[in-house]
């Protein structure tokens, strides 16, 4: 009785120790994960919303002033977008028909269609794209190194009041541009 | 052996861990789950909320295009206001100098001739510059026109371009802007208004060097606008699209005139029927002038007789007969306007009238001369008062009823009235009178209006210069001002599914709110308004350039009915913009804001 005893008690020397061995890294590994999944996302929501507030906040003064801390995410687009063809024959026929009439209202109308079409569709398209990066540290169980994760946000940039020197201005810049 | 097995532990913990290792799996796998939804959700309200604003700046800027066109014509017409002003004063020096000439023992004389100079050189730039100033307002006009109609449209297409370019792949490409109106909530405002916001600005600028406070600027200013707008013809050369209409002209026509004949006149010219009549004027007909002429022409009267021609249609139809029963109806000489110059068949006779004891004066049968056309300037027939040449009175009615003889249109024939007298008196009497058989036309001074220019800008929806104001009808913040966006993902299932779908373990998924939940899962909603920011009155909301655009609140209906109807248009019909704009429509008022 002994003797069977104090058998099974050797026999079962280890066994923790190899059921530990083979558990604790699936466990490990299950830890890391969630703790990588966290941060993944934790960042990814962080970038996201970053640009989104920067984004909203240059909209919201017509893309003139930087907000604080958003310098480095912010890039400001004209014309980006494509714009249906409808659209601009839409600005342009009327101006294209009259000069083919050749009469004065024609000729004028040419003038002022070439001047106004321009900056009314730099004006319509003009927007921000705000691009926030972030890194993530790859555990050694996922090959290691560091993630970029990024937020992206594009927006249109809002108006502000303005007189017609400020828009012949904006326009101007936009024709230099 | 069972007994062995039931007190051997060895593994115990590795079965746990294991439990544990799987549970750990699952709800990790199930964490990877949630937070792509989380994130995609997060992108999908983005790209919607991104979208809508878009739109809604697209729209606003539109309206400050519109405010900039109505202040450049406002500028434009300043120019003309600042020509006729210094005019007026210049007029209005010259009166003052020729009154005070008798104060003055004429010396003020003098200041008149400069004044003169002046007032005549202002006149000679407002004449010089009005042609291209009203060309360029016409210009302007028709753009913002163009601007009001196509702006709904861009700015759909441009929230659609940012859609595809900047928000994918996490949103399908269709996604819906859903705007209520299909233009700008924009209409022509009047030509007097711009005249007064020329007035107002000229004033601004005159005043400007001035050093007056802006307590006196003002009153001067809204004085001098208030003068412009009432003045609107004076300052500014005509008080709408269309140029003054002149008076009415007086015109000879011919009479009777068909439905034909008038319609020919209104007929307007395409191109190519002007093309044809440069090219050949004296052979050039329109359809309906072509008609009238031949129906005219078949109707014409023998030149002696005043009959029906022969060879033409002399039925009781034709084109003779219906000319001379309008001739009757339009050539009365008691209608207004008053006719001249009548043509009519006159037919002179006898008629002997036998005296019969029991019936009186019997008329026996007439012998009729040869019926004679005439022509001369007064009525032949009519009441005392038109002074009618051959008799009175004027019968409208040619024939008492189909198929019988035609009744004279008056008849100067008197029929004996007394009796004999004594018994050698005769007891036949011979009459000799003159009919009027046939009216067959007359002339008539009417009045006409003189066409100016073509059709549209009789009606003013051509070669117009006004400006736009807002509609009567909208408020800001109502529909007219509101764009909404759906987007959809274009992942149909997230890794989160298959967990959900384990959890039911095969069992069917509840039917009213988990499948709108799924459903609400796979679309984003964001509203936005563009509006006047500011709180000046509607009237100054196309004069100053404050139209911004911000997002809504907005929640979609609590409704269960209401919410399926929608999803059930959003699986059906997404990227059908009529159809989403329909759903829309029924839903629009459960929507909370």
């Amino acid at each position: 009785m002994r003797t069977s005893l104090g058998l099974r008690r050797r026999q079962q020397r280890g066994v923790a120790m190899l059921e530990a061995v083979i558990v604790i890294p699936v466990l490990l590994l299950l830890w890391v994960s969630l703790y990588y999944l966290a941060d993944q996302f934790i960042s990814r929501q962080s970038a996201a919303m970053t640009a989104r507030s920067c984004a909203w906040l240059y909209s919201a003064n017509n893309c003139r002033e930087v907000p604080a801390g958003c310098g480095d995410f912010l890039q400001e687009s004209r014309g980006s977008a494509e714009v249906s063809p409808d659209v601009n024959d839409a600005l342009e026929d009327g101006a294209e028909e009259a000069l083919q009439g050749g009469d004065a209202k024609g000729i004028v109308g040419a003038v002022v269609g070439k001047l106004v079409a321009g900056p009314l569709m730099a004006a319509f398209t003009r927007s921000v794209d705000a691009t926030v990066t972030k890194d993530v540290q790859q555990p050694a169980a996922y090959g290691g190194g560091v993630k970029k994760v990024a937020g992206r946000y594009h927006l249109a940039c809002n108006l502000e009041p303005t007189t017609p020197e400020q828009m012949a201005q904006d326009a101007w810049s936009s024709l230099v541009e | 052996m069972s007994r062995r097995v039931r007190s051997d532990d060895r593994g115990a913990i590795m079965l746990i861990a294991l439990a544990f290792a799987v549970f750990g799996v699952a709800m990790l796998y199930y964490a990877v789950g949630i937070a792509h939804t989380l994130l995609l959700r997060e992108k999908l309200q983005d790209a919607a909320d991104a979208t809508a604003l878009s739109s809604a700046v697209v729209h606003a800027r539109s309206m400050n295009f519109v405010v900039l066109l109505n202040i450049i014509m406002a500028a434009l017409i300043a120019i003309l206001v600042a020509f006729k002003l210094v005019e007026t004063l210049a007029i209005i020096g010259i009166i003052i100098a020729a009154a005070l000439a008798w104060v003055t023992g004429g010396s003020t004389l003098s200041a008149i001739p400069p004044l003169k100079v002046v007032q005549q050189q202002m006149q000679s730039l407002y004449d010089t510059t009005k042609e291209p100033i009203f060309t360029a307002l016409e210009v302007l006009h028709d753009t913002a026109d163009v601007v009001a109609d196509v702006a709904p449209g861009a700015a759909h297409d441009v929230a659609e371009a940012d859609l595809a370019v900047y928000w994918q792949p996490e949103v399908q490409e269709t996604g819906v802007v859903y705007a209520r109106e299909e233009a700008l909530p924009l209409e022509d405002d009047s030509f007097d208004h711009l005249c007064e916001r020329g007035g107002k600005l000229a004033g601004d600028l005159a005043m400007k060097p001035l050093p007056l406070p802006d307590a006196i600027k003002g009153p001067v200013k809204d004085a001098l606008g208030g003068l412009t707008g009432g003045m609107s013809d004076w300052f500014c050369g005509e008080s709408g699209g269309s140029p003054p209409s002149p008076p009415p002209q007086r015109v000879k026509k011919r009479f009777p005139r068909t439905e034909a004949m008038d319609e020919c006149q209104r007929e307007e010219l395409s191109p190519a029927d002007l093309e044809q009549a440069a090219k050949s004027p004296e052979g050039f007909r329109t359809t309906a002038c072509d008609e009238s002429s031949a129906d005219a022409d078949a109707a014409e009267p023998d030149e002696h007789s005043g009959r029906c021609r022969d060879g033409t249609d002399c039925s009781e139809s034709g084109p003779y007969e219906t000319h001379a029963k309008l001739a009757r109806d339009q050539c009365d000489p008691t209608s207004a306007p008053a006719p001249h110059s009548y043509t009519y068949q006159a037919q002179t006779g006898r008629v002997v009238y036998a005296y019969d004891r029991k019936w009186g004066w019997v008329r026996g049968e007439p012998e009729l001369d040869a019926p004679v056309l005439v022509k001369e300037g007064s009525p032949p027939c009519g009441p005392e008062s038109v002074g009618s040449t051959v008799a009175p009175g004027y019968n409208k009615l040619m024939r008492a009823q189909p198929g019988a003889d035609v009744q004279p249109l008056c008849s100067n024939e008197v029929a004996p009235l007394l009796a004999p007298l004594g018994a050698h008196a005769p007891t036949t009497i011979a009459v000799e009178f003159k009919n009027v058989n046939q009216m067959l036309t007359c002339e008539k001074w009417v009045e006409e209006p003189v066409k100016v220019g073509d059709a549209d800008s009789a009606d003013g929806s051509g070669g117009a210069k006004f400006p736009k104001r807002m509609k009567g009808d909208v408020k800001l913040g109502g529909e007219a001002f509101q764009t909404r966006v759906f987007v959809k993902t274009r992942q149909s299932a997230s890794p989160a599914d298959s967990i959900v779908k384990l959890a039911l373990w095969g069992a069917e998924a509840p039917d009213a709110e988990l499948p709108a939940g799924y459903d609400l899962r796979q679309y984003g909603f964001a509203q936005a308004e563009y509006f006047y920011d500011g709180a000046d009155a509607a009237t100054q909301w196309m004069w100053n350039m404050n139209w911004r655009a911000r997002l809504r609140r907005f929640r979609l209906p609590e409704d269960v009915v209401v919410r399926s109807e929608l999803w059930s248009q959003c699986r059906s019909s997404f990227g059908e913009a009529a159809k989403m704009q329909a759903a829309m429509t029924r839903v629009e008022a459960e929507i909370a804001h």
